[in-house]
């Protein structure tokens, strides 16, 4: 499995962007050349130069400084919140497919009324009640994904406990534990994993969609979606400011998504053959 | 008609549970209605006059009691009044919907159009190089931030070929921010209807049906869409809510006045009954959208009891 | 006696491994009214032949080469168009499994009036009536109600008897059946084979592809022992099971035989 996965280009390219970003966003205060929020109102809209490498914004900050701190931001956010969501996802969703009954029908019922918000309107909801900030943000997200996360494994349990196998280890007297610790996990973890990865790529476009909606983050915030709408007043005559951000949602999102889309590629080898 | 009952009693617990939820979520708020609403109509209120108002307005009772009274009403159709434009929230709706309508619908059409050729010839000719460029572009296409593709599109045609008046009033006017709208949907679709047509041709009936004699393009269109556009529906009805919502970001960046960036406004100034509204709204539009997809795919497949076969990922 | 069938110097190999023919040099002929069998174990390419024969292999990932003679006709240059016309007309097929071999989203009777329709014009209403013909020539009660069912309520053993009088209901010259009987049970075993020596008798020819040896002895004339995709050894069914001159063949022929005792 590691072995081929290492052979796929498009495994290794998501892979190198995923790592790339990380790198960034772990070490962005060393490697910026400038601190991302110091304001120099009389450098404003500067051009690429060697002292700014990509030029200056509308206040005269470094723009690629923001960028690095930006990607710690993204990821800081995002890969907390999917790992708490995983969790949560991956309980709830064997329990109540192993548990079956009653509890399986009230589980379904309560992810099919979460899932009917849609996470912009959770988002505001909550904004609403808690006011702005991250917290509401992370909040919101779980808040809002917690149904869909579990719900595919939910799925993805469901499919397996019906298989042969589990039967036949329960005929041999294996405690439920037990198999759901060490048969059931196990072989959803795969397709569990393709949703985790391209899940993080969509939440990512999430939260700075949400950012861009002024919604999150104070204003000045190095995030990358804030930025963007920062930059907006500006966009016919700089363009650039507002390219930028975007690339960088996009090469991070990217990543996640050719990682997981050739592990998906690899773990229905049905779909592949013939 | 067993079938019929059951489905019309979950489909009443979904819909209770959903407006007690959006009842919740908007009523757990640290900020004081009472009193954000007192300073709607006095500057400066005083201790006296918010007391009073949250009498009128009946948020001194217990919460299930104001739940079960704003239900009641919001069954007549009553909305409340909105805090910000003084209109009715239903009328403040139904004049912004439409707009969020058009958008969507478009969207949906630019998906359809979209999703079936494209993913039907990749699945045919898979491993080809129009495959394989399906295959990045759908993957490009869901790693797109809507709100910079967005710009891009604004930037590129309106800037660069003002030939089409982007922002605008008419059908026209909507083509571009549809199009952005309907990007991500239409990548998903794809992959997802490429998949499920790829495992349907490798199936044994696709074999008999071709021993049998059909041509391919009966094979194709009365045997393998039917059985591969179940997961495709559900993905549909399902994504109708979320992209009434998300909507926000793009009738921002096109400065549209649709309820995507009306629900956005209505939080901004904590405009209560209109979040509300709003949020009951889209959350009915889903389940809605979630019992048409059912019904839909009942006929196309007798055999599907399991209606959460495919969640969108 | 009439030559319905004629494969000659068959190869079927893959394109990504074209160094490597899975189906090597295979040669035989069929004629009218007689049954041959090709038995081997799985991935033998016995299977692969039959479907070279229908077309039905992917052209895309194997190459073909050899010539398959039907009625003076080379089916591997005829076109696609033409080869599905006498697909389901003139060579018709059993399938293996039967529960698998019909859409189960379209009712049984939509799927037969649609195949009775691709090969004779035909209103709707007299396809379906034709094929609730066909369907009680097979004996298969309650027809109509069968017509109006989906595939995936009926028994695997009522499925095979559709899809053979599917396969009878245009006259055609032979039948492909390939493993029709393996995933039956003993009774639906019993009541495919005797369709099939009927078929015979109508002077339908038959190719059976089989792993079991019971079925070939009771039904072929001839057979062909394939390994590795090469025929090793061929003759009649008389002289194959008497005396096999591969120490393959009878070891095959060992292994089914014990089978055999074992049940007993």
């Amino acid at each position: 499995m590691i072995k081929k996965l290492l052979k796929s280009k498009q495994a290794m390219i998501g892979l190198t962007l995923i790592v790339l970003v990380t790198l960034v966003a772990l070490w962005a205060p060393l490697i910026a050349p400038h601190d991302p929020n110091k304001i120099d109102v009389l450098n404003r809209f500067m051009s690429a130069s060697s002292q700014y490498p990509l030029g200056t914004d509308q206040l005269g900050r470094c723009v690629l400084s923001r960028l690095l701190i930006g990607a710690s931001y993204s990821l800081g956010i995002a890969v907390p919140t999917l790992l708490v969501l995983g969790i949560v996802g991956l309980t709830l969703g064997t329990a109540s497919a192993y548990v079956g009954m009653r509890w399986e029908r009230v589980f379904l019922s309560i992810c099919d009324i979460f899932m009917a918000f849609p996470a912009l309107v959770i988002v505001l909801s909550l904004i609403g009640a808690l006011g702005q900030g991250l917290l509401s943000i992370l909040l919101a997200v779980a808040f809002s994904l917690w149904a869909w996360f579990a719900k595919v494994v939910w799925s993805y349990a469901r499919m397996e406990i019906s298989k042969d196998y589990i039967l036949a280890a329960k005929i041999a007297g294996c405690s439920d534990r037990r198999i759901i610790l060490y048969h059931i996990i196990p072989n959803i973890f795969p397709q569990f994993l393709v949703y985790l990865s391209t899940g993080i790529a969509g939440m990512i476009i999430m939260i700075s969609g949400f950012s861009f909606l002024g919604l999150g983050f104070e204003a000045g915030t190095p995030e990358w979606g804030a930025m963007l709408n920062e930059a907006r007043s500006n966009f016919y005559s700089h363009p650039e400011l507002v390219f930028y951000p975007g690339l960088c949602v996009l090469i991070t999102a990217a990543g996640f998504n050719l990682f997981g889309e050739a592990l998906r590629d690899m773990i229905s080898p049905e779909e592949v053959n013939e | 008609m067993v079938v019929f009952f059951k489905r019309c009693r979950a489909l009443i617990i979904t819909l209770f549970g959903v407006t007690a939820l959006s009842f919740l979520m908007a009523n757990i708020s640290i900020v004081d209605p009472a009193e954000a609403y007192a300073r709607n109509i006095f500057l400066h209120p005083t201790e006296e006059q918010i007391v009073q108002i949250r009498n009128e307005m009946g948020l001194d009772q217990p919460l299930y009691e104001q739940y079960i009274q704003w239900l009641g009403s919001s069954l007549r159709g009553d909305l409340g009044i909105s805090l910000q434009t003084k209109n009715t929230v239903v009328s403040d709706i139904g004049q912004k919907l439409p707009i969020t309508m058009q958008l969507v619908s478009l969207a949906l059409l630019w998906v359809v159009v979209l999703t079936i050729p494209v993913s039907l010839v990749a699945a045919l000719r898979q491993n080809s190089w129009f495959d394989h460029l399906v295959r990045v572009a759908t993957i490009l296409g869901a790693s797109l931030p809507n709100f910079w593709l967005g710009f891009l599109v604004l930037l590129f045609f309106a800037v660069t070929f003002p030939i089409v008046e982007v922002v605008d009033g008419n059908l026209v006017s909507l083509v571009f921010p549809s199009l952005v709208l309907a990007t991500p949907l239409a990548s998903i679709s794809i992959r997802l209807l490429r998949a499920t047509l790829l495992s349907n041709l490798n199936k044994d009936y696709v074999t008999y049906a071709k021993a049998r004699g059909l041509r391919n393009g009966r094979i194709v269109w009365g045997h393998v869409m039917r059985n591969s556009l179940p997961p495709l529906v559900m993905l549909f009805c399902q994504y109708i809510g979320h992209m009434l919502a998300g909507s926000a970001i793009v009738e921002s960046i096109f400065s549209m006045q649709g309820i995507g960036t009306h629900l956005v406004d209505a939080i901004m100034a904590r405009d209560l009954p209109t979040v509300n509204g709003c949020v009951l709204i889209i959350a009915m539009i889903f389940v809605f959208g979630r019992t048409l997809a059912d019904i839909i795919n009942k006929r196309l497949n007798p055999r599907m009891i399991n209606r959460d076969e495919v969640l969108y990922d | 006696m009439k030559e319905v069938l004629k494969v000659s110097h068959l190869y079927i190999r893959l394109k990504r491994a074209l160094d490597q023919p899975i189906v090597n040099n295979a040669s035989f002929s069929l004629q009218k009214g007689s049954a041959l069998a090709i038995v081997g174990e799985s991935g033998s390419g016995k299977t692969l032949t039959c479907k070279a024969v229908m077309r039905l292999l992917n052209a895309r990932q194997f190459n073909i080469s050899g010539s398959i003679r039907y009625n003076g006709m080379d089916l591997l240059e005829m076109s696609e168009k033409k080869i599905r016309a006498l697909c389901g007309s003139k060579i018709a097929m059993v399938v293996q499994n039967p529960m698998t071999a019909f859409n189960p989203t379209v009712k049984i009777g939509a799927q037969m009036a649609e195949t009775l329709r691709v090969h004779q014009k035909l209103r709707k209403k007299a396809a379906y009536e034709l094929g609730i013909h066909a369907l009680e020539r097979m004996n298969l009660p309650r027809c109509e109600q069968l017509m109006n069912s989906y595939p995936y309520v009926l028994s695997g053993g009522m499925l095979q008897r559709i899809t053979i009088a599917l396969a009878l209901i245009h006259e055609p010259d032979f039948i492909i059946a390939d493993e029709a009987t393996t995933a039956l049970d003993v009774k639906n075993q019993q009541m495919v084979l005797e369709e099939f020596e009927k078929m015979k008798r109508r002077g339908i020819g038959l190719l059976l592809v089989t792993h079991d040896f019971g079925v070939a002895a009771k039904l072929a004339d001839d057979m062909l022992v394939m390994r590795r995709g090469k025929i090793i050894e061929r003759g009649t069914v008389y002289d194959l099971f008497s005396a096999p001159q591969q120490t393959y063949t009878k070891e095959l022929l060992d292994a089914s035989m014990l089978r055999k005792e074992k049940c007993m």
